[in-house]
């Protein structure tokens, strides 16, 4: 669990049922300033939901949002920006009409959130698009337009909701920036994905949802170093009995996981017998193999519990 | 803030409304299509204020003092030589009518039907009549004074109710086709926000109340300002000193209170309706009950608006504001009447205001599928 300072998000106790399933089960969450805060899990494991809540657009069953220590007001949430999954514009507007409305509706006064909405544009890359309708866009530019539409504002807290879904390589990278930028300025950042390896980079606290329920969650260095498990990245796998297995193989190479307490270099040494070796490293757990690991068990246990009918 | 938040919404809706064609052409349509109704009289062209007759043979009667004698119309009286000349002058258009003078006089004429023919005939009969019974030594005053005595007297009751009743069948269907359009269009505005997830990005600012609300009352002023194009002939039309056509003024003035109501009424019903579906495309589907309350409201109003069915169904909300503008423009019902109609039609509007809006607030945070009633009764 994240320490708790005098700025701070936090999401308490909250639990969620619909249609009789279990979607958030006693969920905490921290997200203080200045830090990139990592709300992962496959899909269905309750992210949206928990934005949603967030951002007050459902009511928990259970728990409460918490801002700077207290319960999070409407004019609380009004100075937060919220990028949902989905393309949540208006299609037929056009780009700037729209963002100075957005900023209008959290408070803004009209000059100013001309000024913003044009300023925003310019940094986004979309100034020669501002008079065009949304639809007109393609999708990396109506993504762009959806994250100006959540930061027009001046937002202290960013929750973005899987926001590098269906990007190419230069809109993450893009991406990346604007959230690196937001956090080193002093703000609060959330995002969900379910591409656990594709923000692993980018976050250093995540919280990891399996089934509405927190399966992992902290620093993720400290996870790692945490983790007793350890993978050997080589170039190609030769194990001829060593205590270790093949975790994963891919055209880049083979990833062996290694027992506790073998030493590396010997199996490294078995490898080079066989094949050269022109790259490799000892390696903790991915995010995924983390989650995996975690999960695998809580699966296994549900499969074998005797079916319940009422 | 939420008052904010709802003048926000109705902005947009506006804006965004006066950058779409359709709404021009219906407003433009409207303004035509009154201008039209105020011009049309005025361009048909009117009876003229005299007529031309033509008299053959001796006048021994004194036909021609009792013509003379007519003002309203008057009539222009030239002599012909024979029946032949008559008929000619008839015949090409130079007179209206002639009179070939005689034991039997005959009016010669186009059209045997019409006013003029009846007033000439009726002055005929009237000296040929007074100049038998002088002959036969009666005194003709007496027989007037007689026959004046004997006609029963005519009071007109509702000289204007023709006219009053085009008037209100002009308005109701201008009034049904604006609400029909409008209510799905809300229907459809709220089902696009809720299936792009625009909803969900607004919620997170704006209370559901004021998304609702500013959405209706946004649409409505496109309603209203339609409906102003349509009103705008007949004000220029009263301040160039013009005269309106029979009851307009009078339906226009209950129209008005009845559309208003009934239009936030059927907006309310639909914005709600409109945040139960997935996709825009089952909008039309989910406000089908609310379009057949219309077509039923408008084949009573057009069809039994003065019957006894008419008269109870005048105090049903959903129909009052198709058949109740009607019912006032020829005089169907009472105040009383008029004054119940319109508190219940108010009183159903807070209720579907208050319902509508909780209903809004459950439905339209439920995505992915349609949602059913049962639904928003287990969700808080």
């Amino acid at each position: 669990m994240v320490a708790i300072d005098s700025s701070t998000l936090s999401v308490a106790g909250v639990s969620q049922r619909f249609d009789g399933r279990q979607v958030l089960d006693a969920v905490d969450l921290d997200v203080p300033a200045g830090r990139v805060v990592g709300l992962l899990g496959p899909n269905g494991a309750g992210k949206t939901t928990l934005m949603r809540i967030i951002f007050g657009v459902l009511e928990p069953d259970v728990g409460e949002i918490r801002w700077n220590g207290r319960a999070a007001t409407a004019d609380d949430r009004r100075r937060w920006g919220y990028m949902p999954q989905e393309r949540g514009l208006y299609q037929e507007m056009r780009i700037l009409d729209h963002l100075v409305w957005l900023a209008r509706l959290y408070g803004v006064g009209r000059v100013e959130a001309r000024e913003r909405a044009t300023d925003l544009l310019e940094r986004l890359g979309l100034a020669d698009r501002m008079r065009d309708p949304i639809r007109e866009l393609s999708g990396g530019m109506a993504q762009r337009v959806q994250l100006a539409a959540a930061m027009v504002h001046g937002p202290e807290l960013l929750v973005l909701d899987e926001p590098f879904a269906g990007l190419d390589p230069g809109a993450i990278e893009f991406l990346t920036s604007v959230i690196v930028d937001h956090v080193q300025d002093g703000g609060h950042l959330v995002f969900s994905s379910h591409q656990l390896d594709l923000v692993e980079h980018l976050c250093e606290t995540i919280v990891m949802l399996y089934e509405g329920r927190v399966v992992l969650d902290g620093n993720v260095r400290d996870l790692k170093r945490s983790s007793a498990e350890r993978f050997l990245r080589v170039d190609d796998a030769w194990l001829d009995g060593t205590a270790a297995r093949v975790s994963s193989k891919n055209a880049a190479g083979s990833r062996i996981a290694l027992e506790a307490g073998v030493d590396a270099t010997v199996v490294l040494d078995r490898v080079r017998a066989h094949a050269d070796v022109f790259d490799f490293g000892v390696e903790a757990p991915t995010l995924s193999e983390m989650f995996l690991a975690v999960t695998r068990p809580l699966a296994a246990a549900a499969a074998d519990a005797p079916e319940v009918t009422s | 803030m939420s008052g904010r938040a709802t003048r926000l919404v109705i902005e947009r809706e506006v804006r965004e409304s006066a950058r779409r064609k359709g709404v021009w052409a219906m407003v433009i349509l409207t303004f035509l299509g009154a201008s039209g109704v105020m011009l049309v009289p005025s361009l048909l062209p009117d009876d003229p204020d005299s007529h031309t007759l033509m008299l053959v043979g001796d006048d021994d009667i004194g036909l021609t003092e009792a013509l003379e004698a007519s003002t309203d119309p008057e009539l222009e009286l030239s002599n012909g030589t024979d029946r032949t000349a008559a008929l000619d002058a008839v015949t090409e258009g130079d007179a209206d009518i002639a009179v070939v003078l005689g034991d039997e006089p005959t009016l010669l004429v186009e059209d045997e039907g019409s006013d003029l023919v009846n007033l000439v005939a009726g002055i005929v009969a009237d000296r040929v009549a007074t100049e038998r019974l002088t002959d036969l030594g009666i005194d003709p005053s007496d027989v007037q004074v007689a026959f004046a005595d004997a006609v029963p007297a005519i009071e007109p009751v509702d000289v204007e109710r023709e006219g009053r009743q085009a008037s209100a069948f002009v308005i109701t269907l201008v009034l049904y086709i604006l609400t029909v359009v409008l209510t799905s269009q809300v229907a459809a505005g709220v089902a696009v926000e809720k299936s792009n997830r625009v909803s969900e990005v607004l919620l997170a600012i704006v209370p559901p109340r004021a998304l609702l609300f500013g959405k209706v009352i946004g649409v409505g002023c496109v309603g209203l300002i339609t409906l102003l194009a349509g009103v705008t002939p007949v004000i220029i039309r009263l301040a160039t000193g013009g005269d309106l056509p029979a009851g307009l003024g009078r339906t226009l003035i209950a129209s008005s209170a009845w559309f208003v109501g009934g239009l936030a009424l059927y907006l309310i019903m639909a914005g709600s309706l409109g945040a139960l579906v997935a996709r825009q495309e089952e909008a039309g589907a989910v406000v089908l009950p609310l379009t057949m309350f219309l077509v039923v409201g408008y084949l009573i109003t057009v069809s039994a608006a003065d019957s006894t069915l008419g008269a109870v169904l005048a105090y049903v909300p959903l129909l009052s504001p198709m058949i109740e503008p009607y019912r006032v423009a020829i005089g169907a019902g009472s105040p009383a009447e008029y004054a119940t109609s319109l508190a219940l039609l108010i009183a159903a509007v807070v209720v579907a205001g208050r319902v509508g809006a909780a209903m809004f607030r459950r439905a339209i945070v439920q995505t992915g599928r349609r949602i059913r009633w049962r639904d928003l009764r287990s969700s808080r």
